[in-house]
């Protein structure tokens, strides 16, 4: 017990510990079974409470392990510098339009482009392709991860193929898909889908591994039959799993989005920063991207508050 | 106090033999426990007192081995970790594996001799150690097993919370009579509980001690001064009595 070694070894010299020492010492030890030592410290020594300064500076000082919590305003100071930066150079001509058009630009085209209507219809047709591939693909994902974390027979004759699917980059795989399932929302929607099957799959196949034993052993002492074992161990084991492989199949859709949405349409975002290509329109270009980045934060905001929600049991650091 | 009929069952082991490789961890072990009879099992690290307990358990498949264990299905085990389920609440984690309708009455229950009334839908983390570990009796409790097997349960908690399961765990079970089996290393824990208490040593059951000291115990008593001498002898601690 580090409070009685202490004491002794400051009893032993003449002088009383100091404030700070004693909220230390307080601070160290876990509240119930600290109780009766401590009140006994208040006897010999001063009253802690008197002197909240000591208490406050000795605080902050053990909370500087990890990192203090950031307010929700916080994460976008980097991103404003870079803003504040970009406009900066466009606004004094170091930055040629022709390369870059600056913020204020984007933003002024955006608006006109979304007053006529323009820009909502694309953004639906592109929202439409890349959620009904993740979609399907995140259920693929999911129930092939099961069968195969859960079955012998299921590891054996999933895991190799999802290990070469990964392997494969999604575009190689566009001429095939054409050839077979042709150039239309179909294929660009099965392209999107098994690009994020992929993620789902690996980490949610990898949570419901290495399930704790010792539950496994739990479950045997309290007579669970195997399904009970799947719903009560196994599935929500594997819940923060799922969760990482959910925030990057989110992104992953859109990130399959932008190729597919060059072959074959007249309409989405990949459709509109293509043809601005062509004609040099930098400034349709940046709104694409800005489009890009809400919708891949605001889709990654989404899965974290559900998964700080689904895993409120847990109590974690930067939570 | 109020039911004191004899849940528990009798155990016999005939000639048990394990071995992990070629090292053999229990060595020909024949043993009969009476029902309802509290024995505690103590030996130094490797002796075989866990691998004995899991045999009881049925937790040792894939050790090679043989004998015969006669013992009732209906047995609970208590882990040193309270192993709760940390995604389910404190009244899901003391049910699972019930199947009976009035599962949760028996649960709140079974929470309320705990001494934990009111947390049942706590989460397991927000729960001290000692609270972890009371909620892992009710779950065992609850079972109204003819058999409890406990692993070292006390192992990991600080004094003072150990005191206190003590005495929680003697009143439980002079509520509910199972047959107890508890593996220790703590000698007085032994002496404090136990009915009878076995020192196991190189996969031999080496002492058979039967403790008829009167309840509460005292550590200051003389016989139970006596007793530890002796046992501390048996575990080759002390050199002689």
């Amino acid at each position: 017990m580090p409070i009685t070694a202490r004491l002794r070894k400051s009893e032993a010299g003449p002088r009383s510990p100091s404030l700070g020492e004693v909220a230390e010492l307080w601070m160290q030890s876990p509240i119930g079974d600290a109780v009766p030592q401590i009140t006994s410290l208040v006897g010999h020594y001063p009253d802690i409470s008197e002197k909240p300064a000591a208490t406050a500076r000795n605080r902050r000082t053990r909370r500087a392990l990890t990192p203090g919590k950031l307010g929700p305003l916080g994460l976008l100071f980097g991103p404003a510098v870079v803003l504040a930066i970009w406009q900066l150079s466009s606004s004094l001509g170091w930055l040629s339009p022709r390369l870059l058009a600056s913020p204020i630009t984007a933003l002024e085209v955006g608006y006109e482009l979304f007053r006529s209507g323009d820009l909502t219809g694309h953004l639906l047709t592109s929202a439409t392709r890349a959620y009904l591939g993740l979609g399907i693909g995140v259920v693929a994902g999911l129930v092939l991860a099961l069968i195969s974390g859960l079955t012998r027979t299921g590891e054996a004759s999933i895991d190799g193929l999802v290990q070469i699917k990964r392997a494969i980059p999604t575009l190689a795989l566009i001429p095939l898909a054409i050839l077979w399932l042709g150039i239309g929302e179909f294929m660009k929607i099965a392209i999107i889908a098994t690009s994020v099957l992929v993620p789902v799959y690996i980490n949610t196949h990898a949570a419901l591994r290495s399930i704790d034993i010792r539950y496994v052993e739990l479950a045997r002492t309290v007579g669970l039959s195997h399904w009970e074992f799947v719903r009560r161990i196994a599935l929500p084991g594997a819940l923060p799993g799922f969760f990482t492989g959910l925030r990057l199949a989110v992104t992953t859709c859109w990130t399959a989005l932008v190729v597919l949405e060059q072959i074959n349409t007249t309409k989405g975002i990949g459709y509109l920063m293509s043809r601005a290509r062509d004609y040099g329109q930098t400034e349709i270009i940046v709104v694409g991207l800005v489009i890009y980045a809400i919708l891949g934060l605001a889709s990654d905001g989404i899965v974290r508050l559900w998964e700080r929600r689904s895993l409120s049991y847990r109590k974690v650091i930067g939570t | 106090m109020n039911d004191m009929t004899f849940r528990g069952s009798s155990i016999h082991i005939r000639n048990l033999t394990r071995k992990f490789g070629d090292r053999a961890v229990l060595q020909d072990i024949s043993l009969d426990i009476p029902p309802g009879q509290f024995v505690s099992l103590i030996g130094k690290s490797g002796s075989g007192k866990t691998t004995l307990l899991r045999a009881l358990a049925e937790l040792d498949d894939g050790v090679d081995g043989d004998g015969i264990i006669e013992a009732p299905d209906n047995r609970s085990v208590l882990f040193q970790d309270s192993r709760l389920l940390p995604w389910e609440t404190v009244i899901e984690n003391i049910t699972i594996g019930l199947r009976t309708s009035d599962s949760v009455a028996h649960g709140t229950r079974a929470l309320a001799d705990v001494g934990l009334a009111g947390r049942e839908n706590a989460w397991p983390n927000m729960l001290s150690g000692g609270e972890q570990q009371r909620v892992a009796l009710a779950r065992s409790l609850v079972r109204e097993p003819e058999l409890l097997l406990a692993d070292e349960p006390f192992g990991a908690l600080d004094a003072l919370t150990r005191i206190r399961m003590h005495g929680l765990l003697i009143e439980l079970i002079e509520r509910h009579r199972p047959t107890v089996l508890l593996v220790t290393h703590d000698v007085d824990e032994a002496l404090v509980l136990a009915d009878r208490v076995l020192v196991m040593s190189e996969g031999r059951i080496a002492v058979d001690q039967k403790v008829d000291l009167p309840r509460p115990r005292k550590k200051s008593d003389q016989r139970f001064e006596r007793l530890r001498e002796e046992l501390l002898v048996a575990l080759g601690v002390v050199e002689t009595a």
